[in-house]
């Protein structure tokens, strides 16, 4: 593999995006070019920063219950399934011991 | 956890196929299961899309009950999740569009308590790392959505190109290039505020 070929394929080297074969082709290179491993190092770096930066919380307490009332008010032509809903108590108090 | 009025089977609760089964045949409970286990995931991808706010918890829950009221239609055997994430990012690009806004609502402490540790006794580098972090999570925010979309799948739900693609209804190769895009964006918004000049491009 050249430099150019390297590069156009960090990104999906770094997703895990290449199969064995590939991978195993940029590592013999990587060895051996300190320019590329360099931009593999710097793209590593923004990757993980980009990781932290993105944060997961929880959704907000009665999200279930909100949704439970949004499909209980919405007119029945809009689901196909809402004569389901004599069932709503059920999925409310399933949805508070699941929380 | 096995607190509810589902038949026991083994495995049952870890199936959406069976959840999906059972809404279809009619069980409102099953799908209220269904909303519990992806309830995170689908805000967090809706929050960083559009911004935190009001407005994001209402858009999850529209996904969930507009979902809802197409399962009756659901292929029998078809991955839930991203059908349901599919149904979120339209209701995001929808949302964006009518709004003509990107991510308006983005606040520094959206992203504080996920900060890198610093180096103890370094108040000056954990200043620097602080600024650095809600910087990139600025400049994240100001992506354009199509890439936004793609980069939280990726960096913040660990997606594959092949399932972000699935999602947003795009060729792999799209997912690729916007990724790409999106990092150097993100790149060049670092290496502007670097003043060493140390950083080049990926």
């Amino acid at each position: 593999m050249q430099c150019d070929q390297v590069q156009s394929l960090l990104h999906r080297y770094v997703d895990g995006e290449l199969n064995d074969s590939r991978a195993g082709a940029m590592e013999m290179h990587l060895a051996h070019c300190s320019a590329c491993s360099l931009e593999l190092e710097r793209l590593r770096g923004l990757i993980d920063q980009t990781d932290h930066a993105l944060s997961n919380s929880e959704a907000p307490p009665g999200f279930e219950a909100a949704v439970a009332t949004a499909l209980h008010e919405r007119p029945k032509n809009q689901s196909g399934l809402l004569h389901n809903l004599r069932n709503l108590p059920k999925f409310l108090s399933n949805a508070i011991r699941c929380f | 956890m096995i607190a509810f009025d589902l038949p026991f089977v083994p495995g049952y609760i870890d199936s959406d196929t069976a959840l999906i089964r059972d809404c279809q045949a009619g069980s409102i409970e099953a799908y209220g299961l269904l909303v519990t286990r992806y309830r995170d995931g689908v805000y967090n991808f809706i929050r960083h899309t559009i911004g935190t706010g009001p407005d994001a918890q209402d858009l999850a829950q529209e996904a969930f009950v507009r979902a809802y009221g197409a399962i009756g239609r659901f292929r029998t055997g078809a991955p839930f999740e991203p059908w349901l994430y599919t149904i979120a990012a339209n209701l995001c690009r929808s949302y964006l569009r009518q709004s003509k806004s990107r991510a308006r609502h983005f606040h520094e402490s959206d992203g504080v308590e996920q900060m890198p540790a610093s180096p103890a006794g370094d108040p000056a580098r954990m200043l620097e790392r602080r600024d650095e972090h809600l910087r990139l999570l600025s400049a994240i925010h100001e992506l354009p959505a199509d890439q936004r979309m793609v980069v939280i799948l990726r960096h913040l739900q660990n997606r594959s190109y092949r399932q972000i693609a699935e999602i947003l209804e795009l060729p792999v190769s799209t997912v690729e290039h916007r990724l790409r895009a999106a990092r150097q964006s993100l790149w060049k918004t670092l290496s502007e505020e670097c003043p060493s000049g140390t950083r080049g491009g990926v």
